[in-house]
């Protein structure tokens, strides 16, 4: 043990020495270079001054040469000339009583008086700014001789931030080295701590870091610490309404989804209609539709233009806009979530329960009222509070439809873009945060922790007929009247595209198609990009992270975790907002690049994957990895040889929902895009806003079928994993 | 194959429940293995036994304490850098690579060169019976199959020390006797040191050079399998290795190893185990193996009785006799003619050089141990 800190301290020592020694040398040089410029400056500026009348000079002086401050004295001591500085303003005085007082002043003067420059070389302060001083002879060409001293005032600043820079390099070298010496000194596994601090540093700067700076924000009022913004929120009516327009609109989205959910959960699960793949496919498919289209089609069907109401039923004052049209996308749009939890909890409910109660002679409908029903209240509980969250934060939808409408998450972003108050923004949607982080809190750790139901794997084969044939009938009409409703929106998006002008001229084209490929196909390109770099890097890193949290013991697991999860239940604007704040100045400059918008993919995708590789990784027995190692395997070689084969089914399925989801991201996004780089569903918004249906159905319909190709092809190469169904979508 | 021997000094292994509590699992046990043995840690559930042969592979780390492979300070060393092979319960067997990728994962890691593994890979297969089963995949395998598997693959890297945890607790009773030898077999051609875990005595008694019974995180006793079968130093032994029926003594005088007892006014001559030392202060029990004991139809054995139940075993009878101290088991062999009815009055015999003094821990009741005693 001796031996290793001998040796980790005698490699630190050298280490540190060198590294010091570097970094010396190199900001050295550079002042030395910078100095004997700056000398170089003063003597041309010293030929240029004239025998007198300087005020003239000394102005444009200044004025062509911000960064140097010229002050005059004249007289030669030596020729027993009278020495007095040249004073034309309240400033030249300060400067001088101030110049006098250094202790080198007269010796510099002197050294002019022979002809030399005298350059101090140490920087001084100067009002507040870090300056170098230097001496130069005044030889006028006429007379010949030294006739007085131009004392320059050079700006130090740069050298000094120079400086500055090279020892922060410098103490992160060092740093770094320290970590590695003693990493691989100590640890028995070093290849764990780089992994653990390479994932802290990730989750601390791309989450902690953001989500503190967007909090700092809305507490700070010109660099003071401030309620201001906060008493300003709180209090405005409007926002006021927003935030209970928000929560109105969760409340009955999540009902309404949560119902329809049931209904195709309960019918899926406990009867056997005709068409169960069909309808299980309805159920799920607004999963991966992109985001806009649900709100395109009622507009083009149900707007004051639209195909049904304008057209066919002759009505002229409907208004789409506003809470019903919300309810009625949003519902459509995420019973798919409720539906896959409910038809998850359906199936894991033990149809043992149900056949005792009949075998002690309940009726069907007491069967459903006291067995079935109570058995799931703790699965439409969360299924209610997953959809809550998910409508709370949506922001496409609300952005187009809500019309007079407020809600919040269209609030924070309006005073964003709109009016640059990134405090407000801030604030706004931190409020937001506060209904999703309740409810995603209680789904997990109340409401999942009093689930009745055992989970015991097998699904217990048999379906009872727990309804009778009439209801079991008027089930299936519900269903087809919903999965028709959905199949028109999407069949309208897809016409919108050959429509000349909806709502005016129907006439068939392909100018539509034309146009917007066209103007959007960077946009597609970027986007196509972005989501396929992003995608890999998300889904390795989320298996490393899982992997060491399921299988590996070290402090600030349970941390970790918790960081981790933190982009599930914040929503997309507080991201975007809280990235824009953080990452907009050096050295971490991200706003703008590419980058920002990978890094938000991969932060947003973070919480599911890892969720979903923990849950693979826990079918793996641990005897396998165990057993690799007894046979010489490292960590990083079990996890190439071994874990990394055996998850690669799911492992590829996570991949294809992350791809998804980022090439349908809407909420974050909106704030990252830039002129060089852009996303499709931002055009898509673009071009509805301008009423340009056409383009927008393009635009989508090629959206949805990027997104259907890459999600069935990936998996048709693996095969179904209904786990993976469960990942729940939020944009 | 160069076979290690294995020690462990002042082992300690604490973990922390689920409230925060802590729990000792391995409290304070040294013990030294010389190489080319086969030795059997034995114990109940939750003795330590699998915790100690997890720290000797290197899967868990002790709390405090030292572990020693050869000459070499092994206690911190992560479990790839051991020269240590684990069978596992459960076998670990890579479900995406075949029979013959499986076996040969360790000498990949070792570098080896392919066609020298591929030799290595067939001979061992050769010698666990698995001859040309290379391109199966586990998954087509049987039980044991799956399990030779796992011993040819910890084989081939030829450790010097071979580690086994419970691996044939997953089998059927024809399959794990068939193992046993087995393994016994190969461990005493290819001589590797061999430390195997299991709470199934008789696999214990078969396999092992040197048993160490655990309780409680702690060692119990350390001997041979006949010395921890005839010479049990403490009732927990004694009853862990098999049924054993207790009958209470007065310790009238001690003679070096031996007790004077008295049981119903006779004197008796009983020895104690080799490893106890014999304290005036604690109190005694005698016990004998049920086959030391004799039923007799009439009075000429020392302790009467009344017959409660006969069960018959095939190649043995077991009675069970009521008596003063408890319900006693008497295991004979089948003699029809001398099966006495339930219910029928009869009294013991004890075969007196056949009998052991045990120390009766504080507390405990006669009665209830003969009854429980299994």
């Amino acid at each position: 043990m001796k031996n290793k800190w001998l040796k980790a301290i005698l490699f630190s020592a050298i280490g540190i020495i060198l590294i010091v020694w570097v970094f010396r040398t190199l900001e050295a040089e550079f002042t030395t270079i910078s100095i004997q410029r700056l000398k170089e400056a003063g003597l041309l500026l010293s030929q240029s001054v004239p025998s007198r009348s300087y005020d003239q000079w000394v102005s444009a002086t200044r004025q062509q040469y911000p960064d140097i401050l010229p002050f005059i004295s004249e007289g030669n001591a030596e020729f027993g000339e009278e020495v007095r500085a040249v004073i034309s303003s309240a400033a030249d005085q300060a400067f001088f009583d101030w110049a006098q007082s250094l202790p080198f002043y007269d010796y510099g003067l002197e050294s002019t008086y022979y002809e030399e420059v005298y350059f101090y070389p140490k920087r001084v302060e100067w009002e507040g700014h870090p300056v170098y001083l230097s001496f130069t002879p005044i030889i006028p060409e006429e007379l010949g001789y030294v006739s007085g001293t131009l004392i320059l005032l050079h700006d130090g600043s740069v050298i000094r931030n120079y400086g500055n820079l090279l020892t922060g390099f410098a103490v992160a070298f060092i740093v770094l080295l320290l970590c590695i010496l003693f990493v691989n000194a100590f640890s028995k596994d070093p290849i764990l701590v780089y992994t653990i601090l390479i994932v802290f540093l990730i989750v601390g700067v791309f989450i902690a870091f953001p989500l503190y700076q967007a909090f700092r924000l809305t507490m700070l009022k010109d660099g003071v610490f401030s309620l201001e913004v906060w008493k300003y929120v709180l209090s405005n009516r409007n926002y006021l309404q927003a935030l209970w327009g928000s929560i109105l609109l969760g409340v009955l989205t999540a009902t309404v989804s949560t119902a329809i959910g049931f209904l195709f959960a309960f019918t899926l699960t406990r009867t056997n209609v005709r068409g169960k793949k069909f309808f299980s496919t309805m159920a799920t498919l607004p999963v991966i539709s992109p985001p806009f289209s649900l709100t395109l089609s009622m507009i083009l069907l149900f707007g004051s233009y639209g195909l049904i109401t304008r057209r066919i039923l002759g009505l002229t004052n409907v208004d789409i806009y506003g809470l019903d049209g919300l309810v009625i996308v949003q519902t459509m749009g995420m019973f798919p979530i409720a539906f896959m939890v409910l038809s998850g909890v359906l199936e894991a409910i033990d149809s043992t329960f149900e056949e005792a109660a009949m075998n002690l002679k309940a009726s069907r409908w007491k069967v459903f009222s006291t067995v079935t029903l109570p058995l799931s209240v703790p699965g439409i509980a969360s299924a209610w509070l997953l959809v809550f969250t998910n409508s709370i934060a949506d922001f496409a939808n609300p952005l187009i439809l809500a019309g007079k409408y407020k809600v919040l998450s269209v609030e924070a972003y309006m005073e964003v873009t709109g009016m640059n108050h990134l405090d407000i923004g801030a604030a706004l949607s931190i409020v937001l945060l506060i209904p999703t982080f309740l409810a995603f809190g209680l789904q997990r750790y109340w409401i999942s922790k009093k689930s009745y139901v055992t989970v015991t794997g097998k699904p217990s084969g048999r379906i009872l007929e727990v309804v009778s044939p009439g209801v079991k009938r008027m089930l299936f009409a519900m269903m087809a009247v919903i999965s028709g409703f959905l199949i028109s929106l999407y069949a309208t998006i897809v016409a919108g595209c050959f429509v000349k002008n909806w709502g005016i001229d129907y006439g068939f084209t392909f100018d539509n198609i034309v146009e917007a490929l066209q103007r959007g196909k960077d946009a597609i390109g970027d986007t196509t990009l972005l989501a396929a770099i992003a995608t890999p890097i998300a889904g390795l890193l989320a298996m490393i992270v899982a992997m060491i949290i399921v299988r590996k013991r070290f402090p600030g697991k349970g941390l970790m975790q918790a960081l981790v999860m933190i982009p599930y239940a914040v929503p997309g604007t507080l991201v975007g907002i809280s990235f824009i704040i953080a990452f907009n100045k050096p050295p971490l400059l991200l706003v703008g690049t590419a980058a920002i918008i990978i890094i938000n993919y991969i932060i947003r995708e973070l919480p599911v994957g890892v969720e979903s590789g923990i849950a693979t990784l826990r079918q793996i027995d641990p005897s396998i990895e165990e057993a690799a190692q007894s046979l010489g395997a490292d960590t990083a070689t079990v996890f190439r040889t071994i874990v990394l084969p055996l998850i690669r089914p799911a492992f590829i399925s996570s991949l294809s929902y992350t791809f998804v989801r980022s090439m349908t991201a809407v909420s974050a996004v909106i704030f990252l895009i830039s002129a060089k780089w852009y996303h499709i569903t931002i055009l898509i918004y673009n071009f509805s806003e301008n009423l340009r249906f056409g383009l927008a159905s393009v635009l989508a319909t090629t959206l949805m079928i990027i997104v259907l190709a890459v999600f069935w092809g990936l998996r048709f190469f693996v095969g179904k994993s209904s786990s993976m169904q469960k990942n729940i979508i939020t944009r | 194959m160069s076979a290690s021997s294995v020690s462990l000094t002042n082992v300690y292994k604490i973990f922390k429940g689920f409230s925060g509590e802590e729990i000792v699992a391995v409290n304070d046990i040294s013990f030294q293995i010389e190489p080319g043995t086969f030795v059997t840690l034995l114990g109940p559930s939750g003795c330590g036994k699998t915790t100690s042969l997890r720290m000797i592979a290197g899967f868990e780390n002790p709390t405090k304490g030292k572990i020693k492979i050869g000459d070499e300070d092994v206690t911190f060393i992560p479990p790839w850098k051991r020269d240590t092979a684990m069978v596992f319960q459960s076998y670990g067997l890579f479900p995406h690579m075949n029979v013959g990728e499986n076996v040969g994962y360790g000498l990949k890691m070792r570098k080896v060169p392919v066609s020298e593994i591929h030799d290595r890979v067939s001979a061992i297969l050769d010698l666990v019976g698995l001859n040309g089963f290379e391109d199966r995949p586990p998954s087509s395998l049987s039980g044991g199959q799956q399990q030779r598997v796992a011993l040819a693959r910890a084989l081939v890297v030829e450790p010097s020390v071979l580690l086994f945890d419970e691996p044939l607790s997953n089998l059927d009773v024809l399959l794990r006797e068939q193992m046993r030898v087995e393994i016994r077999r190969i461990q005493q051609k290819t001589g590797i040191t061999a430390i195997y875990v299991t709470h199934d005595r008789t696999e214990a008694m078969t396999l092992s050079d040197t048993v160490i019974v655990m309780n409680n995180g702690k060692i119990v006793q350390t001997g041979t399998p006949f010395d921890i079968y005839e010479e049990p130093n403490s009732i927990f032994v004694a009853g862990f290795m098999g049924k054993m029926a207790y009958f209470p003594v007065k310790i009238v005088a001690w003679e070096g190893k031996n007790g004077i007892a008295e049981l119903y006014d006779k004197k008796l001559t009983i020895h104690i185990a080799k490893t106890v030392t014999p304290n005036d202060a604690h109190q005694y029990v005698m016990a004998c193996r049920p086959e030391s004991l004799k039923i007799h139809e009439n009075g000429k054995g020392a302790v009467p009785g009344v017959v409660a139940t006969n069960v018959y075993l095939g190649n043995a009878i077991e009675s069970y006799i009521k008596t003063e101290f408890g319900e006693i088991m008497v295991k004979s062999e089948l003699h029809k003619e001398r099966l006495c009815p339930e219910g029928s009055k009869v009294s013991l015999s004890i075969r007196e050089d056949k009998t052991i003094l045990l120390p009766l821990e504080q507390g405990i009741d006669l009665l209830s141990l003969n009854k429980a005693s299994t």
